[in-house]
């Protein structure tokens, strides 16, 4: 009997893309056999079949938009999501989705019934539990490939910098002034750039914060007199979905260098007009 | 001369104001700053957070000559 071949190229098959062109490709199952039989991490299995130009089947309707390099740079990238709500949430689902290799993720706190109109892993059996342990859970099944560690924690102080160390970009998915600041402050410190997004009503905004560029102070800086949108407004299901792509756009140009990355422009988008602006600050 | 004024989020009902045309906006016969846009339309200055002209970062104070475009924006913080 022929010994059995464990080679990844054995796997492999060829597909079409969505232009008609052959490409391998490789499906999660033989990735994961593999790389229990060879005794190597999931995330090193899908990174060694992509340098050998087998692309991950999941990976396949991303082409040509992102090619199978992008999707090596994404497997090797690491990126941190602060805040696990309405924006937070969509934001981590979709860049597991992506293929972003890991994802450090904070938020301190736990689903509840006020969480159900717009947080994507809220729902009737998550009520009352972590919302980034939920969110672990379900992106580990979403995609294996991803590594995910979950901080059930608050970042609120500026000597929290450590555990930003091996990020690449920061997406500030939080909902106070004075957090964000402390964000800003803290990408300030690992000269990282934070993608930052918030909404009120059906409408939003999304800006990337460049280290020390003092613009997240131009935002929420000063004594707040009046009363923020989205608490005269609320935040319904719709600008959260919205304004997430937005950050993930900006978090892709930004890992991959493309798309004017540098571009720091304010995008407010308004579903209910519907309007799109670019605003200099 | 002819400024269209654009207010964003919970600023928007205050451009629902006689002086406002269907295109969104006011006509000044004398030189005006953004400050006396947003008293025509009543918008209680506490409530601004950004203010912007032809789309760039700008101040209250800063001056208007015909077809400006001025943007102003709440505070907004949801996430």
């Amino acid at each position: 009997m022929m010994p059995k071949d464990h080679s990844l190229e054995s796997r492999a098959r060829i597909e079409k893309d969505c232009q008609g062109k052959s490409c391998r490709v490789i499906c999660d199952q033989d990735l994961l056999a593999l790389a229990d039989i060879l005794n190597v991490p999931l995330h090193q299995m899908y990174l060694q079949s992509m340098e050998k130009g087998i692309l991950p089947l999941r990976y396949l309707r991303n082409m040509p938009s992102i090619t199978l390099k992008e999707q090596i740079i994404l497997q090797t990238s690491q990126v941190a999501v602060v805040g696990a709500g309405g924006l937070g949430g969509r934001i981590i689902e979709g860049l597991s989705r992506l293929g972003v290799g890991t994802l450090h993720i904070f938020d301190p706190d736990f689903f509840d019934e006020t969480n159900l109109n717009r947080q994507i892993f809220a729902d009737q059996n998550t009520l009352g539990t972590s919302k980034v342990e939920v969110m672990q859970e379900c992106c580990r099944l979403i995609n294996p490939a991803v590594r995910i560690t979950a901080h059930r924690i608050a970042v609120k102080d500026q000597n929290q910098d450590a555990l930003f160390a091996d990020v690449q970009v920061i997406v500030d998915a939080l909902d106070t002034p004075d957090d964000r600041l402390t964000l800003a402050a803290i990408a300030g410190k690992c000269r990282l750039p934070l993608v930052h997004g918030t909404v009120a009503g059906f409408g939003g905004r999304v800006m990337v914060i460049h280290p020390l560029d003092g613009r997240m102070e131009m935002l929420y800086g000063g004594q707040e007199t009046a009363c923020s949108a989205e608490h005269q407004l609320g935040t319904p299901v719709l600008s959260p979905a919205l304004i997430a792509s937005f950050q993930m756009m900006a978090v892709l140009n930004l890992l991959l260098g493309k798309n004017q990355a540098t571009d720091s422009r304010m995008i407010y988008a308004d579903l209910e007009k519907p309007s799109l602006d670019l605003f200099e600050l | 001369m002819k400024i269209e004024v654009r207010l964003f989020a919970s600023l928007a009902p205050y451009a629902n104001h006689g002086d406002m045309d269907s295109d969104g906006c006011l006509s000044f016969k004398t030189p005006a700053t953004i400050r006396d846009a947003i008293q025509r339309l009543g918008v209680p200055e506490q409530e601004i957070k950004l203010v912007f002209l032809n789309g760039v970062g700008a101040s209250l104070d800063s001056s208007l000559k015909d077809r400006d475009r001025v943007g102003i924006f709440p505070p907004i913080g949801g996430g």
